[in-house]
């Protein structure tokens, strides 16, 4: 297996009559032989555009590709021995599964066909296509054209394996369990797999390493961890995580502590010159419903879920809402007071929304 | 809200839009079987006979009706094929990417298909005599092009769009070539679009009377405008005629019944989306 590597990857494109559309501004990322790396990003972000060049299905603008430290930039896609699973499919409905699996082994001739035949049944059993090998791609559920797809992408032992948006036209059933499989499967074959993904959790769950896209560049790269518990910026904060963090405007005060409004002051994590204007970052989890201590909140809404709730809080004098993870029983309107768990709050600046811890 | 007509109400409109547009070729067929003593008497008692069928597939009148049948399936058939291998690739290629004048090509292609045959006849006449393709197979499938190209190039064009390029993108990444991909993934998907189009293609050419008109005397003329020798003379033959015209009707007839369910798949392109 190789490594992937991009180097200040450029894509521009531009039509005639039309605003050039900076889709991808100067992309940086390696990746280790084997690694699974979750690309994470709202639609439109420069996502596909990415995996799009790497696969040499779009022509770069500029900056450089390398697979195993040898760069592809200037070589077509059937020179670059990368598996894609597309978005949709991209399934062959004339043709049963096996002969969809097939397809790909034949290009040059260069499999016989007893090897051939061997090769579509290893596969087939690894993804657990079996049962459905003489199916038409009409007939199959969504998860199971689904690993058609990742099938006809591994079958030909390609050095890297780019994934758009796996999951996302599957039903949440089916979700879960193909993402299990995706995660088995790739860990067995060890190969070098880029994920598109505009789902947080997706990205959460099967990722070695995460980056988080932005308009077209990368504004964070790291573990899940680091992503979750030290967002670099505001906008990876806000994207990652579910139910949304909480981010509150508030204005530093001398004593280390956050003002939210008159009566309302949270501790910060860092000390922040005074007067200075931040957001506030607490994920629901980090927050507490308590009798005792806390900031004085009043319950406006709550929506039960089997093992727990999901509260919206308001507090005196502060515009935003709160969101607070909470059991499953809350009584409504009721005066509570909410903590923060300590040394668990994020605190942004609240112009550049760069982290200041 | 819209009120639908009643069952019987719609069926009874039908027939009555059915009877108004058979009558014609009711009207020929009759003409067809009567007698040529009989032709102008305007009541339906006649004995009816084929001896107009005989004459004209005999070719007794010194009228070769059997040879401008062949002309014109060879002409049109011709053309259409010719169409095919060169609209399939311009039309996927136009559907595929844009480049400098592309649009300006496709519109000055469609504008064949609206701007009237005779005005670039006389032209077409002189070009023709002074290049020897005057009434010449070659010459005749040649500027069926005008007719039929367009077609080809813009119904398969909508086709190809349908496609999804990430089809052709998975075999490109497997190592098929642009054009393996053309060949193997893209055209075998848009079968019904080219049955549909090439019966359209053909039964316009078949249809097209202005060209063979002008541009043909007797070597390369076809049914449309032999149909019509037998008007000439000191008397015209209209029972003559009439079977003419209704013997070649038979081809495009017999085509589009034998790929009809391709053709209500094929002629609803773009409209429906599946
Ligand atoms: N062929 C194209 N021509 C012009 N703009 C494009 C093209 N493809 C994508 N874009 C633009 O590039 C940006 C990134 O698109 P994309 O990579 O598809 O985003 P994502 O996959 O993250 O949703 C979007 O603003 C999109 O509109
Ligand atoms: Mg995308």
């Amino acid at each position: 297996m190789t490594g992937l590597e991009l180097r200040e990857l450029r894509k521009t494109y531009r039509s005639r009559g039309r605003p050039a559309v900076e889709a991808v501004r100067g992309l940086d990322l390696a990746l280790d032989s084997g690694e699974l790396l979750g690309l994470l990003g709202p639609s439109g972000c420069g996502k596909s555009t990415t995996l799009r060049m790497i696969a040499g299905l779009e022509a770069v603008t500029g900056g450089d590709i390398l697979i195993g430290g040898a760069s592809v930039t200037g070589r077509p896609a059937r020179r670059r021995n990368i598996g894609v699973a597309f978005e949709n499919y991209a399934l062959y409905p004339p043709l049963t599964v096996a002969e969809n699996l097939a397809f790909g082994l034949k290009a040059r001739g260069r499999s016989a066909r007893g090897e051939v035949r061997r090769k579509v049944a290893g596969i087939a059993e690894r993804v657990g296509l079996t049962d459905v090998l003489d199916a038409r791609p009409a007939g199959l559920s969504s998860g199971q054209k689904q690993r058609v797809s990742l099938a006809r992408a591994l079958i030909r032992a390609p050095d890297v394996l780019l994934l758009d948006e796996p999951l996302s036209h599957l039903d949440a059933a089916q979700r879960d369990t193909t993402r299990r499989e995706l995660k088995r499967i790739q860990r067995e074959m060890g190969h070098t797999t880029i994920l598109v993904t505009h789902d947080q959790e997706e990205a959460l769950s099967l990722a070695d390493r995460i980056a988080v896209m932005r308009d077209g560049a990368i504004e964070q790269l790291g573990t899940p961890y680091e992503i979750y518990d030290h967002p670099a910026t505001a906008f990876v904060a806000d994207f990652v995580g579910e139910p949304a963090i909480n981010l509150l405007p508030a204005v530093a005060d001398a004593d280390g502590r956050a003002r939210l409004s008159a009566g309302v002051r949270i501790p910060l994590p860092v000390p922040v010159p005074a007067g200075r204007p931040v957001l506030v970052g607490i994920r629901p989890e980090d927050l507490a419903l308590t009798g005792a201590d806390g900031v004085p909140a009043r319950v406006v809404a709550h929506e039960p879920l089997l093992e727990s709730g999901i509260a919206t809080l308001a507090l005196d004098g502060v515009e935003r809402h709160l969101v607070v993870l909470t059991g499953p029983e809350v009584r409504l309107a009721h005066d509570e007071r909410v903590r923060v768990a300590a040394g668990l709050t994020h605190v942004f600046d609240a112009e550049t929304g760069d982290s200041l811890r | 809200m819209r009120k639908r007509l009643p069952g019987w109400l719609a069926d009874a409109a039908l027939i009555l839009y059915f009877v108004f547009s058979l009558f014609p070729v009711a009207w020929m067929a009759i003409l067809s079987l009567k007698p040529a003593n009989q032709l102008f008497s305007t009541y339906f008692s006649f004995t009816p006979t084929l001896d107009a069928y005989r004459t004209v597939l005999g070719g007794s009148e010194g009228i070769p009706f059997v040879r401008f049948f062949g002309n014109s399936l060879v002409v049109s058939v011709g053309a259409v094929a010719l169409s095919l291998v060169v609209g399939l690739p311009a039309a996927y290629a136009s559907a595929r990417w844009r480049f400098k004048g592309s649009e300006h090509l496709m519109f000055t292609l469609l504008s064949f298909r609206f701007a009237p045959e005779l005005t670039v006849i006389i032209p077409l006449f002189v070009l023709y005599q002074k290049l020897g393709l005057f009434d010449t197979y070659t010459g005749m499938v040649w500027v069926l092009q005008l007719v039929t190209l367009p077609l080809v190039v813009w119904i398969m064009r909508s086709y190809f769009a349908d496609l999804s390029p990430e089809l052709e993108q998975a075999a490109l990444l497997d190592g098929y070539s642009r054009t393996q991909a053309f060949f193997k993934v893209a055209l075998p998907l848009v079968k019904p679009g080219i049955a549909a189009v090439s019966l359209l293609a053909f039964i316009f050419a078949w249809n097209n009377f202005v060209f063979p008109l002008i541009l043909t005397s007797h070597e390369a003329q076809t049914v449309t405008v032999g149909a019509l020798s037998f008007l000439g003379g000191d008397r015209p033959k209209y029972h003559l005629t009439a079977a003419a015209a209704l013997v070649s009707v038979v081809p495009p007839l017999l085509l589009a019944l034998t790929i009809q369910r391709y053709l209500v798949r094929g002629l609803s392109f773009g409209a429906v989306k599946s």
